[in-house]
């Protein structure tokens, strides 16, 4: 896989969704949604996951919003992005891809790349829209470093992992069972609080944020998912869910070469 | 039957103007569309099987209106259609697939339903194994089963586009008999880009270019418009230069035999070769781009 | 009659074993992971009175938060993906009519799941609603017509798969997230998904659940009406 190969398709991949009228108008779709639950939960700070009620810190206030678009865009991105490969099978270019030796490895890490880069713009612009809300309220610049702080700890990580999965299950998975699975993934290792259901939530295989949430940007709330926050831990969360979106690609590249290789 | 198409219009999304004032009068037996990609050809196959509607102009398909929602309801039931891309129900068999679409076309009478199946089936030759799921088919007798639901309700008119495009020599031949026979009783609209179909099959030819007609006739006549522009040239290699189009480089033995369309003769030891359908075509289309 | 089965067998075979599947997978997914919680709390020595409540309700959201999510995204899918589409808006039998037919085959799958796992529940003692057939089966079907309803109508409004799941994604989820919000204000609490499961004794119970279904068809009228754009339906997915 050389580098140049790699650049250029992970080019052509941005551009290919970055292009995609779905990609904005589904982002503007769903934008009303996040808004209005948000917005709700922000003037009756009583959010049934966040301990009690409280005035917001600056900090707190770009947290809520950080951990509850990602909480809820990261969906999104993932079933967005889950059409990439079947794509490739649909416009008939699956055949001319793989028949270009030595390509397994650029298609799926370009694939990746251009993809995620491309679906993070629009959510960004979401993003930074609503910190322009916040700033609106009263809150001071800070909120402006600090909510794209934020965004770097808790929804970058988050996208990279789900947009990993998204990517390398739909090379080999039915699309719609994925995207139901993802969904009810997302539910019970993310959403689901640590009541009676065992769950990836309040582990370090969960891409929630919560971590980043209380053990870098040091919000409260969320302390029954993180009984003990640390920066370490955070750190430790954000490496362990980028490590397992790394280990999805490499397997869709094997799996990829593996079908290369019987055809 | 007869089609009467008076300055046709289509435009998408109030912005591309697919068709400009096609006008064609269109009788029984087959007739061609040739056209290159863009040209328009899809877009008027759609507007007569009742798709896609005109923006303006008129058009009659056997003394039914076809402009109006009724007379579209009216069309389809005395047409068949084969897209330029037929997709099917990977999971039917090919019998079950015809037994639907005979279901959609209203044909509700089972044993007649079954009985027009079976025919259709062994006509274009796939019997043996009507039984077996489309997902196993080849291109080639996916296009057959194409040909076999455009027949289903013995159509009138019978719509087909690109009907040759992908299959073997062998099949293209199969096909291109098999609608010659059907234009016997029926008007048969072949819409293509390879002339070498409607050279084999229609009398009556239509050329569309940029949305507009460019030459509507008998084959004779189109042929006959390359009168005199047709050049064969021999050379130590080097190709001929100049206001000319290549139709064919054959290589020889000492050179190469180059087959060239243009107004004047490309070297003076040119002799002048007498034009086939695909000369003509290129002479035309060459003249809609340098506006000769 | 006879055509009205055959139609009906051929629509059940073009949806496909595959997207029938989706809400199969989706119910014994859910029972097997209340089942194995379960069987966790009484080999951990857990389980009592409490526990086993606990694991009852999580059983009971099964029909009213599984197959809505299961159906929209399968009917999603579905409405986008018909190779013949082309061809049958040829057909004197209109194409917005084989395709709602199609939805309804699929629904009629989900009805019959949704029946099923009701009266298992039912059957083994651990369905809470005091209502009776065929009213307690609005638990799951209000919701889940809502949803397949928009999932197709989203599908074919955005020409694509998924931007049409993503949506239904947020939805669904933001459902969840946002549920005591939702039931506080008179505009959205009527069109709250998971009363039955969440809030069974809210007195606008029925309500909510006409609600549903009342923006079912709104959403089916807004698809029938996306059926007839023959141009918007032979255009590529964005």
């Amino acid at each position: 896989m050389s580098r140049q190969a790699l650049s250029g398709a992970a080019r052509y991949e941005f551009l290919m969704q970055i292009r995609r009228p779905s990609l904005w108008v589904g982002t503007l779709f769903f934008s009303p949604i996040l808004f209005t639950f948000t917005r709700a939960t922000l003037d009756r700070p009583c959010f049934p996951t966040i301990e009690g009620c409280f005035h917001f810190a600056p900090i707190e206030a770009v947290a809520y919003w950080a951990i509850i678009s990602n909480l809820i865009v990261s969906i999104a991105v993932g079933l967005l992005m889950a059409d990439r490969f079947p794509r490739d099978f649909r416009v008939k270019m699956d055949d001319a891809l793989q028949a270009i030796p030595g390509t397994a490895a650029t298609r799926v890490f370009a694939k990746y790349l251009g993809t995620v880069g491309a679906t993070i713009i629009p959510i960004f612009i979401l993003y930074a829209v609503g910190l322009g809300v916040i700033l609106s309220r009263g809150y001071g610049p800070s909120v402006i470093p600090l909510g794209v702080a934020a965004f770097l700890v808790i929804n970058v990580p988050a996208m990279l992992f789900v947009g990993a999965f998204s990517i390398a299950c739909t090379g080999f998975m039915w699309t719609p069972l994925f995207q139901f699975l993802f969904v009810g993934y997302w539910l019970w290792g993310t959403l689901n609080p640590t009541e009676s259901i065992p769950t990836l939530s309040g582990t370090l295989l969960s891409s929630g944020g919560v971590f980043a949430f209380t053990g870098i940007l040091r919000a409260r709330g969320y302390h029954d998912y993180v009984p003990h926050p640390s920066l370490a831990l955070a750190l430790a969360n954000i490496a362990v869910i980028l490590g397992l979106g790394a280990l999805a690609l490499v397997a869709a590249w094997r799996l990829q070469l593996a079908r290369e290789g019987r055809q | 039957m007869e089609i009467s198409i008076r300055d046709l219009t289509k435009t998408y999304n109030g912005k591309v103007l697919a068709l400009r004032g096609v006008s064609l009068e269109i009788g029984t037996g087959m007739y061609g569309l040739l056209g290159p990609n863009g040209a328009g050809k899809t877009t008027l196959m759609r507007i007569l099987a009742g798709i896609l509607r005109p923006t303006g102009g008129a058009l009659m398909i056997g003394g039914i209106d076809a402009t109006t929602e009724r007379g579209r309801t009216a069309v389809k039931r005395i047409l068949g259609y084969l897209p330029q891309d037929l997709g099917v129900y990977p999971d039917l068999s090919a019998r079950e697939f015809l037994d639907y679409i005979a279901l959609l076309k209203g044909l509700d009478a089972k044993r007649e339903r079954q009985r027009r199946v079976g025919d259709l089936l062994t006509l274009v030759s796939l019997s043996d194994v009507a039984d077996r799921k489309l997902r196993t088919y080849s291109g080639g007798m996916k296009r057959r089963v194409g040909i076999a639901q455009a027949l289903l309700n013995d159509p009138r008119l019978l719509i087909v586009d690109e009907p040759t495009a992908g299959l073997d020599p062998e099949e293209r031949i199969r096909f291109r008999n098999l609608l010659t026979d059907l234009g016997g009783d029926r008007v048969v609209l072949l819409s293509t880009h390879i002339v070498e179909d409607i050279a084999q099959t229609c009398q009556r030819l239509a050329v569309l270019a940029a949305g507009q007609v460019i030459f509507h006739g008998g084959l004779g006549e189109l042929v006959s418009a390359a009168n005199g522009k047709v050049w064969q040239v021999t050379t130590n290699g080097a190709k001929p230069t100049g206001d000319y189009t290549v139709i064919a480089t054959q290589p020889l033995a000492d050179g190469f035999s180059y087959r060239v369309v243009g107004v004047a003769p490309p070297a003076a030891d040119a002799t002048p070769a007498a034009p086939n359908l695909e000369d003509s075509y290129v002479w035309l289309m060459r003249g809609q781009r340098v506006g000769v | 009659m006879a055509t009205i089965f055959t139609r009906l067998r051929y629509e059940l075979r073009i949806i496909g074993w595959l997207n029938l599947l989706v809400p199969v997978f989706a119910v014994v997914g859910f029972v097997a992971l209340v089942v194995l919680v379960a069987w966790d709390d009484l080999h951990n020595g857990v389980a009592n009175a409490s526990v086993n409540a606990d694991n009852i309700r999580y059983l009971r959201r099964l029909p009213e938060y599984m197959l809505p999510l299961a159906g929209s995204i399968v009917a999603s899918a579905l409405t986008l993906a018909d190779p013949v589409c082309e061809l049958h808006l040829t057909l004197p039998r209109a194409y917005r009519a084989t395709a709602v037919r199609r939805m309804g085959v699929l629904t009629l799958w989900l009805a019959v799941l949704g029946v099923a796992i009701v009266e298992v529940i039912r059957l083994f003692g651990f369905w809470h609603l005091p209502w009776v057939f065929p009213q307690d089966q609005l638990t799951w079907a209000a919701p889940t017509l809502a949803l397949v309803a928009l999932g197709a109508s989203l599908a074919l409004l955005l020409r694509n798969r998924a931007a049409s799941s993503a949506i239904l994604g947020v939805v669904w989820i933001g459902e969840i997230l946002f549920g005591g919000f939702l039931q506080q204000y008179d505009a959205t609490k009527y069109t709250y998904l998971f009363l039955s499961s969440e809030v069974p004794s809210a007195g606008y119970w029925l309500g909510n659940r006409l609600a549903l279904m009342g923006v079912a068809v709104v959403l089916l009228a807004m698809m029938w009406a996306l059926l007839g754009r023959n141009e918007a339906l032979l255009g590529n997915e964005s």
